[in-house]
């Protein structure tokens, strides 16, 4: 894709205008219905554009406090998630890495697991489990890390097996632990299905900052990414602090994953997918790249909470299962249509 | 395109702030901690339901009920069944799903169940959408609960860890509704029949619970409402050291604790063929000698209303099979 | 004498257990151009990874412009040291612009778009690398040549003192090692950069550099001008091949000549004596000599093509100085290798009074008995140069002698 051009001009477009359209139809959509119209007159009395409508009360209530801020967590989440991907796509330059790469998932997955267990489920109204989680997720990425350092030099190839080692050992202690628990059982299983409900203006409020903050910290390493895409060694002849990078890099992509599993649980696909299929639509410069990432990957979460929101209603569909089943197809097509337009070229 | 994107970016940030601030309009007006109004609402008294009620639920939330509910939603079987009984079937609003099945009627009663990750979560919107003034249900599922105390629903959890413990939960239920009168009654019935099944049981006898087999065997413990049940209906279960509430029994140790009586629910296994064909189970003198009860389980299983009938049930299983 | 822009002290290091280079010291000064020759292993990628600030020595010190590069930070290294590395990583597809733009990292701020001086710097290095026209074309779509020129550009795009290249010339056509070499030579003359190339082929180091440094096996086996490091004692010593080093006429610098091993011929026990000049009879004589023949070549002047080739397969010969005639003393030298021949083949060389005296002796051998064969490729007409005696001589030859057309019919007389 050209530098500047008009094409992506019209992508980012078009992708801006689909995440605002999503997270309209998703505050608008849900188990109860609730007009279009309704929702556009709340939203305009919310902003003090215009008079309440005569709706019931609970309507009111459903729309702000239910679904307007499980929309709002479901874009966060998606950015985390998304943003995070594409930091360990750039970091590992491997378009398979993920956000679980570095173990963060499990260190999160146990963290929450051994509050639960031990009885904290409702130390600090639920926010105890999800600081664990957190501590867990960040923990194990630094875990990680220091493995795979030495002395000021990270191997990023040792990076990447050291976090399936890790992950792999912390799974087996998750089954181990769960085996001993009783009622726990149901809360646990949360965390390894993943998912965003009944989680409240709370939750929004504890990682919305963390995520944007990540996220800004993402940008600020956008030109690093693309002169580490030259190999390391490049980057390092071209000026690159590449070690410095390198745990920015983790550290950043471990708080925003981090955050992410500590309020929903371990969502997959998202953080390997949106990177990667942004990549074949933009390209690969990260300074065009991380604009489309930072719309789609929440445009596609918003998208999928609302199909397993309304699939069955008032039954719910788990989270990830809906981003492996709308995502994998997707991301297959693309990727047939790309290695056919390659072999085309050469 | 720099215009374009800021643009865009602005107006999204703007977006979520919005979004984020539009949040905190709600006022909460918690009905947790204890209120200065006057209520009668104590366990078991006679006197005539005067709202409000306060009630400490098996949460341990003292929860203040303002007015007489008339749109209530129940979210266990169980519960359905008690607010059945207490006649207040036209007020309920809301069931959990398709296991609220008794009476018939209960049956076209809206479902609200199946959301969260497990699908067993009520769905909050429609929970929300009902506008009901009284959330009856039974321990388990702290974080939707605690979302629906924030969104200003009166959320009531009765757990009943035995037969008298159930009782207890009926009167409160009967307090919270407005019909203390109607639990009175329906309490003292139960008490009389099941002092009947109780003063009929010729002898003590041994039994084993089977819940489910799956690899594995799976019973109750002593501290389940089944094993109160199964005492009360004249059966010492083996299980009586049982170190949880639903362990893990080997077949082997059954062999070796022959318990007189077999009782299995009709979920987990359908005939005297299937369970002898089990590895090992051939050796357990009562599945060998056919003394093998299969059991209605929401009979025994639904602290409610028809646990006498459940009772009942056991008790002539237990003595009239073989010998 | 002004500090050198790069000044490798002592360099010991190696990758783990293995010591690669054992105190290596070097310096390259600004507008020099240096090259590090020697063969595989003997550490020239270690050393310039090294100087580039990607290798740190475990003895010895490193210092470009008088600063040591490990103690500051990438960003100020990357000012002081450019690397040209063999290829670009396969990388994303890039304009070329922004590739050379990259170049200007160590100037730019994280979000910095580049100042006056950082474009006009980027213009300059594909001006000067000539892929100025190449400016909106993606990097993966470029040629060989043209990629190894914006990877030139990138690295001039940094202003640095101190260029390092890799092998700059492998994987080109010819025409591209001439533009990226006249390139870097440019560069050291115009702009003082001081320039270190690893080089693998020899004769492009000699012709291209101003001083050679030769290693082997991690020391440093000779320093100096490329005509005294480019010695066939040099080249049998660090790489044991065995070559024929001449001075290029149009350069004046050392051109090397790789001799091929040939396969160790089992004698014939058969002699063969080759007539020939001015490069006619070089084939012949390889021919004979691989067929097993022990051969001698006479009368020829020294400085004949013919000579050398004799010289280099270490055969017999009978040669006169440059421009004289064939005299007396020759002819009874060369007399007798001629009788004795089991095979004498006289080739179409040119023939003039200098040495139309070889024609005679040949008659007076093939009239003795002597299996003689001529070559006539070219008619013997546009030969003589003699006036007519050469020609005469020659149809004398013809009736003693076989006379052949083509190297395949000499090669049948004798197989």
């Amino acid at each position: 894709m050209r530098p500047g051009g008009r094409r992506y001009r019209t992508v980012i477009a078009v992708l801006a205008a689909l995440l605002l359209a999503s997270v309209l139809i998703a505050i608008a959509a849900g188990s109860v219905q609730i007009s279009p119209g309704t929702t556009v007159r709340l939203v305009a009395w919310k902003l003090g554009l215009a008079e309440r409508p005569d709706v019931p009360v609970s309507t009111e209530v459903i729309l702000f406090q239910l679904r307007l801020p499980r929309v709002v967590l479901a874009v966060v989440v998606g950015l985390a998630l998304a943003i995070a991907g594409t930091l360990f796509q750039g970091l590992f330059r491997n378009p398979l890495a993920d956000p679980a790469i570095v173990g963060v998932s499990s260190g999160a997955a146990l963290g929450a697991i051994a509050v639960i267990i031990a009885g904290g489920g409702g130390l600090l109204g639920g926010l105890g489990v999800s600081l664990a989680a957190f501590v867990g997720g960040m923990v194990t990425a630094f875990f990680v890390y220091r493995i795979a350092r030495v002395g000021p030099a990270v191997n990023v190839a040792t990076l990447l097996l050291a976090g399936i080692a890790v992950a792999a050992v912390i799974s087996a202690v998750m089954s181990v632990v769960m085996s001993f628990a009783g009622e726990e059982i149901r809360s646990i299983y949360f965390w390894l299905l993943g998912g965003l409900s009944a989680r409240g203006w709370t939750a929004v409020e504890v990682v919305g900052p963390l995520i944007l903050l990540g996220t800004a910290g993402a940008v600020l390493l956008i030109r690093d990414l693309n002169l580490v895409s030259l190999g390391e060694e490049r980057a390092a002849q071209l000026g690159v602090d590449v070690d410095r990078f390198k745990w920015q890099a983790v550290a950043l992509g471990a708080l925003l994953a981090g955050a992410a599993v500590s309020v929903s649980g371990v969502i997959g696909f998202v953080g390997l997918m949106t990177p990667h299929v942004m990549r074949l639509i933009v390209g690969s410069d990260h300074r065009r790249l991380l604009p489309a990432v930072l719309l789609a990957g929440p445009t596609f979460l918003v998208l999928a909470d609302l199909v397993s929101r309304v699939a069955i209603a008032p039954q719910e569909l788990p989270l990830g299962a809906v981003t492996a089943l709308v995502g994998g197809p997707f991301f297959l097509f693309l990727l047939r249509r790309e290695r056919r337009r390659a072999s085309a070229r050469a | 395109m720099r215009t374009t994107r800021s643009t865009l970016g602005t107006a999204l940030l703007c977006l979520l702030l919005l979004a984020a601030a539009c949040g905190q309009d709600e006022p909460a007006a918690s009905t947790r901690g204890a209120t200065a109004s006057s209520g009668a609402g104590a366990t078991g008294t006679t006197g005539v339901a005067e709202f409000p009620v306060t009630v400490t639920d098996d949460d341990g939330f003292e929860v203040t009920i303002p007015e007489e509910p008339q749109r209530i939603v129940t979210f266990a079987p169980s519960m359905t069944e008690i607010v059945f009984a207490l006649g207040l079937g036209d007020r309920l609003v809301g069931v959990s799903g398709s296991f609220d099945d008794f009476p018939a009627q209960a049956q076209e009663i809206e479902q609200v169940g199946g959301a969260g990750e497990f699908g067993v979560d009520p769905n909050l919107e429609n929970v929300l959408a009902l506008e009901p003034d009284l959330f009856l249900t039974i321990a388990g599922g702290d974080p939707w609960k605690e979302q629906l105390r924030d969104l200003d629903i009166t959320v009531v959890t009765f757990n009943a860890t035995d037969f008298d413990d159930l009782l207890d939960d009926i009167g409160r239920v009967g307090v919270v509704t407005g019909a203390a009168e109607g639990a009175e009654v329906l309490v003292a019935e139960m008490v009389a029949q099941a002092d009947e099944i109780a003063a009929a049981v010729p002898a003590r006898t041994t039994c084993f619970f089977e819940v489910y087999f799956a690899h594995s065997l799976t019973t109750v413990g002593p501290n389940t409402f089944i094993y109160d049940l199964l005492e009360r209906a004249g059966c010492d279960p083996v299980t009586a050291d049982a170190a949880s509430d639903y362990p893990e029994w080997s077949v082997d140790e059954l062999v070796a604790d022959a318990p007189a009586v077999y009782l299995v629910t009709a979920e987990s296994a359908n005939s005297l063929e299937q369970i002898a064909r089990r590895p090992g189970f051939a050796g357990i003198e009562a599945v060998a000698n056919g003394n093998v009860v299969f059991l209605d389980s929401d009979l025994v299983t639904r602290p409610g209303p028809r646990v006498v009938q459940g009772l009942a049930m056991i008790s002539a299983a237990l003595f009239t099979t073989g010998d | 004498m002004p500090e050198p822009v790069l000044s490798l002290q002592d360099i010991t290091c190696g990758y783990g257990a293995s010591t690669v280079l054992h105190g290596v010291s070097l310096q390259v000064a600004r507008g020099e151009v240096v090259g590090l020759v020697g063969p595989n292993g003997s550490g020239k990628t270690t050393l310039v990874r090294v100087a580039s600030r990607a290798l740190r020595p475990a003895g010895g010190t490193v210092r470009v412009g008088g600063l040591d590069t490990y103690a500051l930070p990438a960003r100020e290294a990357a000012r002081l040291v450019a690397v040209v590395p063999q290829d670009l990583a396969p990388a994303f597809s890039f304009s070329v612009l922004e590739m050379v733009l990259m170049g200007r990292t160590p100037y730019l701020s994280s979000f910095g778009r580049g100042g006056d001086e950082d474009w006009a710097r980027t213009r300059a290095a594909m001006v000067a690398t000539g892929v100025q026209h190449l400016a909106d074309r993606s990097v993966d779509e470029l040629s060989g040549g043209e990629r190894r020129r914006v990877v030139l550009a990138q690295a001039l795009a940094q202003d640095a003192p101190l260029l390092l290249l890799d092998e700059p010339t492998t994987h080109l056509d010819v025409r591209h090692v001439l533009d990226v070499l006249a390139i870097v030579r440019r560069l050291a003359e115009r702009e003082g950069a001081a320039v270190l190339a690893i080089h693998h082929d020899l004769n492009v180091a000699a012709a291209t550099c101003d001083r050679l440094v030769a290693l082997h096996r991690g020391e440093v086996a000779a320093t100096g001008s490329p005509e005294e490091v480019v010695t066939a004692d040099l080249l049998r010593g660090i790489y044991g091949v065995e070559a024929d080093v001449t001075t290029d006429v149009s350069t004046g610098r050392p051109s090397v000549r790789l001799a091929v091993p040939s396969e160790p011929v089992a004698p014939l026990g058969r002699r063969a004596h080759v007539v020939g000049g001015a490069g006619r009879g070089a084939r012949i004589i390889r021919m004979l000599a691989e067929a097993g023949y022990d051969v001698s070549v006479g009368v020829l002047h020294a400085s004949d093509t013919d000579a050398n080739a004799a010289e280099r397969l270490n055969l017999l010969r009978v040669s006169v100085p440059p421009f004289s005639h064939v005299d007396a003393e020759a002819e009874d030298a060369v007399r007798p290798l001629m009788r004795e021949a089991d095979l004498l083949v006289v080739c179409d060389a040119p023939f003039g009074p200098g040495n139309v005296a070889n024609l005679r002796l040949a008659l007076e051998a093939a009239e003795a008995g002597v299996t003689t064969l001529l070559l006539e490729q070219v008619p013997i007409g546009e030969r003589d140069f003699t006036g007519g005696e050469a020609t005469a001589l020659w149809s004398q030859l013809r009736r003693r002698a076989r006379s052949v057309g083509t190297y395949e019919e000499v090669a049948l007389e004798f197989r």
